[in-house]
């Protein structure tokens, strides 16, 4: 299976730098999120990878072979790079019926009669959409849609799988259901995907690793965990949190890392730098330790509204003119006006340059 | 190999040459002048029977005529002649040239014969041009004029008269043309407008050259002589007649109707083609000719008669020509034409029934030099009436 | 030597890369379709506006009448001083021009009086029969805006001027005055009867397209019936109204067939029919010069438009999608609002047809008894004693040709156009933000500025002796397809815009990714799915062309002649028994085109 490799791509669109001189090495066989708000540039660097987008300048890589480059004068056209895409509103032929719109590539890719229907009907199978082969597009749910769209991307057995915030049309509940699929797809065919998303906890849930991406650059490259817990800087840590992680201003004196709300907070020795006048320190909802009574290193905090979701409780709580989002399980009984004590988990704090919003130090 | 080459070369080279050659020693237009035996190359005599022959391989022609008769001619022809057909197009002169001027510059060969009138446009930008070419069937040389055998035939005249309503009038209700621009017949003088007839326009050019004889006319209608707020007394006339509430039609037919439609109380005069009499004699209408308004009643109208440059059925056009020119008694292709209001140019055909002889007709003859190029100082003039 | 050869090397990366560019461009369908449409849309949009500026600013061989010692094609000021300012600027320019001015003004306030009261009854109140009410309402504008001018000559026709009487005198005995039978009044109303449907169209759509939401919204704060008409409805549907007007305005000022007939016998001339008289005499140089005047006066009309309301695909039917509506109780005047809808659409609509059905029918013109009906001028076999011995339409081979004429042209046209819309709907598109895209967009939309006679007239010159790589197409049925092409292209490119950037992005995009070429992603994506939008394009193009009279009256030749310029020759001549009868053939194959769009439209709402 081929991985893909951008060296330095860029794309404008009118002035507008969509794309600004990225470069990411994709392994072969990993799944890989691009994640971002709208206008980072993510579906543009999928496109340009498809071939649907030609780059102003860069490399691109597709197993051995070299599909774009601008030095080389090189571009191979969509249907020649090896690649299977699903896009963000299926692009499902509405004029052909399911069986049509998976044969289609095959078809033009001058496949025998019977081998096309063998292996539409291995690809419906795999969808577990058989038995609507003659029905047109209009006629299926969303999801069946979305699972036709899946089948005609496999159909054609391509080395890449191309796929443009697949699940952002279809409702909550199926889009765990198709999660699901795609993840289990992933598996057992081991293709290398490249995956569009905004949506961070479908990046953290699919991806084997995730790019982070803001104004045409990408801001952090790394496995979702890593990501997740120490993010490289500060666009990347308030994307990733949901709810919104803490973020509390502070500075470092003296090697120590004080912060509005909590104080002075222990950090391992040498991680600091000596003085710094102006960081941020974040701290995720579910970092933050909450208890009844005083324990040593807690602040007092009083409770300004419980929020239960379900499965957790989000609280948020004012502790010296601070306001804390905090997670909690379900059995937490807290009430409002309470009064309670709070102290970050150890080793959870990262500390940004107020200036560079890039990490200092992380694990405080 | 190489001696090959240079002699397909040479050979190429030759037949190339071979072809212009050919194309220098004889334009197209000659070869067809030859082929129709037209122009320069046309023979003292015709031999009609081979015409005829010719004529069926080409196997139709294509006539414009400012006179829709040529419908009826359509059916005498092929009767007479089987196993052509005649495609007739009923098209105003003005047409009618515009679209053998642009035809030809277009190389477009279209039509075969033309029937029409404004005889200072056939002659100027027609004839003298070569797009269409005169054809004299020997056969009538003799019986024609000297002005309509050359430089192009003609037809037949027609001419467009002072007409009245003579259910409601016994005698003409005018007795000159100055009579029209006086007040009782305000708003009812009915004339075809002249952006739209040729005919009309030479008609109203005709009076203003003859401005002598209305300025005549004109004291002795009212006994004084004319005050001139234009150049002359004919334009001071057209002024006076436009003043006067004149009503432009869009046809003679329509003016014919108006004038001449029975039961009317109050009925309209119109200056109108002759040649509408027919209606009369069917009963549908009742109107007669003013023929004794002075200085003229109307003003002449030859149509001629031509084969269009490199005509693609020029033998079946020669045919269609003849026949059209017709006999002593008015038959064949003349009977459609052989009606009261029209007469043949030819000097040896007898006068339609029911119809005075031209020579008793006081109408004038347009001098087509002078129209020619008055024609645009006449259109200023005109629209400065509007 | 380096410093050389390293130059060498430079130049030959720069060279690969332009290589490079050309290989990419060429891959680029639509940039290679955009470049070749621009080539074209410039020479058939661009290059005849050129040729007719330079014919005004020469001295042309009819000069010669003028002043007998200019050379043909020097440079000259002439045409331009002399109508402008002339002599006979008065009657040449300024007359007609006040006189285009004060109908199009004229016209487009009572059509957008008429229309607007008619589309809201229909849209936004409990009138009865509102289907059929707008089904009828909007017949006019599928018809020649000339077929109710013939029908008012019919009725009112004064026994002065017309010689025979029309149905008015018949019935009351009395004549009509010269006012009502000819001139500017009738002119205006004739327009207005017509030009009413297309504000309606757009208004109605308008109307349908405001949200009942927000008038909703105003009465919840208290607001009466007549406020929320006033400061909601009215403000929403304000730019479609605009439009409408000025809209209507524009095509006024190009109509010609409606002044042709009622203006003449009283010496009215407008702009077009003065241009007509130009052309007919072979004064091009002043027709060009009306023409170009014309055009000016478009273009700053269609310019205030897009001003109006800044987005200029609007001059398009606006399709509204169904909003919940509420409809307005009519209430104590519904009776009567139902008997002057009723009456209106009788008199306006229904009456015009009856009667110049009725006409073809009487053998003698104007004797309305039935002792005078006839069949003879559609099956009757050649009679000398009538229509100048023609035969009835029917039995005609001129005007069953004439018949064939107009369909094959109105065919020809409506598919050309359709797969050319399709194509620079396709451009526009893909290339929406990019310089190509906007350039062959707005070239495309340059025609509809061009009042029809005035296009006419420049393609009549332009193409009538051969100029470049095309011969010469006078007299050719080619020149009429190329002339109807053009002028309809705006049209059909906006239906070709909006179906492509419907199904030019991601469907296309998917079929690339599957390896399709261009030409089969042409063949087995787009075509197929443009297919319905495409057809009822086709329809309306040709109904358009049809219908179609002002654009092809001086490009036909005897052998080319439609239905619509043997009317215009047929009711010049007087036979307007036979010339009726073919409008009536005509209106008939209009309305039978119309039912079918309707079914094609139908039907594509229920697929999709």
């Amino acid at each position: 299976m081929p991985g893909i490799v951008l060296k330095n791509v860029s794309k404008k669109f009118g002035k507008v730098a969509a794309v600004n001189n990225v470069s990411l090495e994709i392994g072969d066989g990993e799944f890989v999120a691009l994640l971002g708000p709208s206008g980072c540039g993510k579906t543009t660097i999928l496109r340009m990878i498809a071939g649907l987008e030609e780059p102003d300048d860069g490399e691109i890589t597709i197993g051995d072979e070299v599909v774009f480059s601008r030095r080389k004068g090189v571009f191979v056209p969509p249907g020649r790079r090896n690649v299977g895409m699903i896009f963000q509103n299926y692009a499902l032929w509405p004029h052909l019926t399911v069986f049509s719109n998976i044969a289609f590539g095959l078809e033009i890719a001058g496949v025998p009669k019977d081998e096309i229907r063998r292996k539409v009907q291995a690809a419906l199978e795999m969808m577990q959409i058989q038995g609507f082969e003659n029905r047109y597009i209009n006629e299926m749910s969303g999801g069946q849609q979305q699972r036709v769209a899946i089948a005609r991307m496999l159909v054609t057995g391509p080395g890449v799988f191309l796929m443009d915030e697949p699940l952002s049309n279809l409702d909550a509940k199926l889009r765990l259901d198709m999660r699901a699929e795609i993840k289990r797809l992933h598996a057992d065919l081991g293709r290398t995907c490249v995956y569009v998303t905004h949506d961070q906890v479908e990046a953290l849930t699919l991806a084997t690793k995730i790019a982070v991406l803001d104004k045409g650059t990408v801001q952090q490259f790394a496995e979702p965990m890593e990501l997740y817990r120490v993010p490289a800087n500060l666009f990347v840590a308030e994307f990733m949190g949901n709810p919104a992680l803490n973020v509390l201003h502070g500075s470092v004196r003296e090697g120590r890392l004080v912060v509005e709300g909590f104080g002075e907070l222990e950090a391992p020795a040498g991680t600091l730098p000596t003085a710094a006048a102006g960081v941020i320190a974040t701290l995720r909802p579910e970092d933050v330790l909450v208890y009844r009574t005083h324990e040593p290193g807690s602040v007092e905090a009083r409770v300004h509204s419980v929020l239960p979701t379900g499965p957790e409780v989000i609280v948020r709580a004012r502790c010296n003119r601070v306001t804390l989002t905090i997670r909690q399980s379900p059995e937490s009984d807290v009430k409002p006006d309470e009064v309670i004590y709070v102290k970050p988990r150890q080793g959870a704090v990262n500390v940004y340059d107020k200036r560079s919003n890039t990490l200092i130090c992380a694990c405080v | 190999m190489s001696r090959k080459v240079l002699l397909s070369v040479l050979v190429v080279l030759t037949l190339v040459m071979l072809q212009a050659g050919l194309a220098w020693g004889e334009t197209p237009q000659e070869k067809w002048l030859k082929d129709a035996k037209l122009g320069p190359y046309a023979p003292a005599a015709e031999d009609w029977q081979a015409i005829y022959e010719a004529a069926k391989k080409e196997g139709r022609v294509v006539i414009y005529s400012m006179s829709s008769r040529v419908f009826k001619l359509k059916t005498l022809f092929e009767s007479a002649y089987p196993g052509i057909e005649v495609i007739p197009y009923d098209l105003p002169t003005n047409t009618q040239i515009e679209k053998i001027k642009r035809e030809q510059a277009s190389k477009v060969y279209n039509a075969d014969v033309c029937l029409l009138t404004g005889g200072s446009l056939i002659i100027h930008d027609l004839v003298k041009s070569h797009l269409l070419w005169n054809f004299v069937p020997p056969e009538v040389r003799d019986v024609l004029p000297p002005q309509y055998r050359e430089p192009i035939m003609g037809h037949h005249i027609s001419m467009k008269v002072v007409i009245y309503n003579s259910e409601k009038y016994s005698e003409p209700p005018v007795k000159s043309l100055w009579d029209l621009t006086k007040p009782e017949w305000k708003g009812k003088v009915l004339f075809k407008d002249p952006f739209r007839d040729t005919g009309n326009m030479e008609w109203l050019m005709t009076v203003i050259q003859h401005s002598e004889e209305m300025a005549a006319e004109y004291k002795r209608v009212f006994g004084k002589d004319i005050t001139l707020t234009t150049e002359n007394a004919g334009q001071e006339f057209i002024k006076m007649l436009v003043k006067n509430g004149l009503v432009l039609m869009s046809s003679d037919g329509d003016i014919a109707k108006a004038v001449g439609t029975k039961g009317q109380k109050d009925p309209p005069i119109g200056i109108c083609d002759y040649g509408k009499m027919r209606d009369v004699i069917d009963g549908k209408l009742v109107f007669n000719v003013a023929f004794d308004v002075k200085p003229v009643t109307g003003v002449f109208q030859p149509a001629f008669l031509g084969i269009v440059n490199q005509a693609p059925h020029p033998n079946a056009a020669k045919l269609l020509i003849k026949f059209m020119m017709g006999d002593k008694q008015g038959g064949l292709g003349l009977e459609p034409w052989h009606v009261p209001g029209n007469y043949s140019v030819r000097t040896d055909v007898v006068t339609p029934a029911g119809a005075k002889p031209l020579s008793e007709m006081n109408c004038w003859m347009p001098d087509f030099e002078y129209i020619y190029y008055h024609t645009a100082e006449f259109f200023d003039f005109w629209l400065s009436l509007l | 030597m380096r410093a050389v050869s390293q130059g060498y090397q430079m130049d030959s990366v720069t060279r690969a890369y332009a290589l490079y560019r050309v290989r990419r461009f060429l891959q680029t369908p639509y940039k290679v379709a955009g470049a070749v449409l621009i080539i074209l849309l410039a020479y058939f949009i661009i290059g005849p506006l050129v040729t007719m500026m330079q014919t005004t600013l020469t001295w042309q061989s009819e000069d010669l009448r003028y002043a007998p010692g200019v050379s043909p094609g020097t440079l000259t000021l002439f045409h331009w001083s002399r109508v402008l300012f002339g002599r006979t600027s008065a009657s040449m320019l300024w007359k007609p021009l006040m006189n285009t001015m004060a109908i199009s003004v004229g016209v487009s306030v009572l059509a957008l009086a008429i229309g607007g009261v008619l589309a809201w009854l229909v849209v936004r109140t409990d009138l009865p029969f509102r289907h059929l009410v707008s089904e009828l309402a909007v017949i006019p504008y599928s018809l020649p805006s000339w077929v109710i001018a013939l029908a008012w000559i019919v009725v009112f026709k004064n026994r002065q001027i017309g010689g025979v009487t029309g149905l008015f005198e018949y019935i009351t005995g009395a004549s009509p005055p010269n006012w009502l039978s000819y001139g500017i009044i009738p002119i205006t109303l004739c327009l207005a009867l017509h030009y009413y449907s297309f504000a309606f169209t757009l208004i109605s759509g308008a109307l349908s397209s405001v949200d009942a939401e927000l008038e909703e919204a105003a009465e919840m704060v208290g607001a009466t019936r007549a406020q929320i008409l006033r400061k909601i409805t009215f403000p929403i549907v304000l730019p479609a109204i605009l439009s409408a007007l000025i809209l209507t305005f524009s095509r006024a000022v190009g109509t010609f067939g409606t002044p042709v007939f009622l203006g003449l016998p009283v010496r009215f001339y407008v702009l077009s029919t003065m241009l007509y008289a130009n052309m007919e005499n072979r004064f091009v140089s002043n027709a060009y010069i009306l023409a170009l005047l014309m055009i000016l006066i478009s273009a700053a009309t269609v310019y205030a438009n897009t001003r109006i309301i800044r987005a200029r695909r609007s001059f398009v039917t606006l399709g509204g999608r169904g909003f919940r509506r509420r409809l307005v109780k009519l209430g104590r005047l519904k009776g009567i609002v139902t008997l002057l809808v009723a009456g209106f659409l009788a008199v306006g609509v229904l009456l015009p047809l009856v009667v110049l059905v009725w006409q073809t029918f009487m053998l003698i013109e104007g004797d309305f008894s039935p002792s005078n009906f006839t069949l003879h001028y559609w099956i009757g076999l050649p009679n000398p004693r009538f229509a100048e011995g023609e035969a009835g339409i029917l039995r005609n081979p001129m005007i069953l040709g004439g018949a064939w004429n107009s369909i094959r042209l109105a065919l020809t046209t409506a598919l050309i156009t359709g797969v050319a819309g399709t194509l620079v709907g396709y451009v526009v598109a893909k290339g929406r933000h990019t310089l190509l895209g906007r350039a062959v967009e707005q070239l495309t939309f340059l025609p509809f500025l061009m009042p029809s006679i005035a296009f006419g007239a420049i393609y009549l010159t332009m193409f009538s002796r051969p100029h470049w790589i095309i011969p010469s197409l006078y007299g050719t049925f080619s020149i009429l397809v190329l002339t109807c092409s053009i002028k309809s292209l705006p049209y059909s490119a906006r239906s070709g815009i909006s179906s492509m950037l419907q199904i030019g992005g991601e469907l296309e995009e998917a079929a690339e990714v599957a390896g399709a070429s261009w030409f089969t992603r042409f063949r087995r994506i787009l075509i197929p799915l443009s297919k319905s939008g495409f057809l009822a394009g086709f329809l309306l193009t040709f109904i358009t062309i049809m219908r179609e009279m002002s654009l092809i009256v001086l490009l036909v030749s005897p052998s080319t002649r439609t239905l619509t310029t043997m009317t215009y020759r047929y009711n010049e001549q007087g036979l307007n028994q036979m010339g009726d009868a073919i409008t009536v053939l005509l209106v008939t194959l209009i309305l039978i085109s119309n039912f079918a769009i309707k079914r094609v439209l139908r039907s594509r709402e229920e697929t999709s």
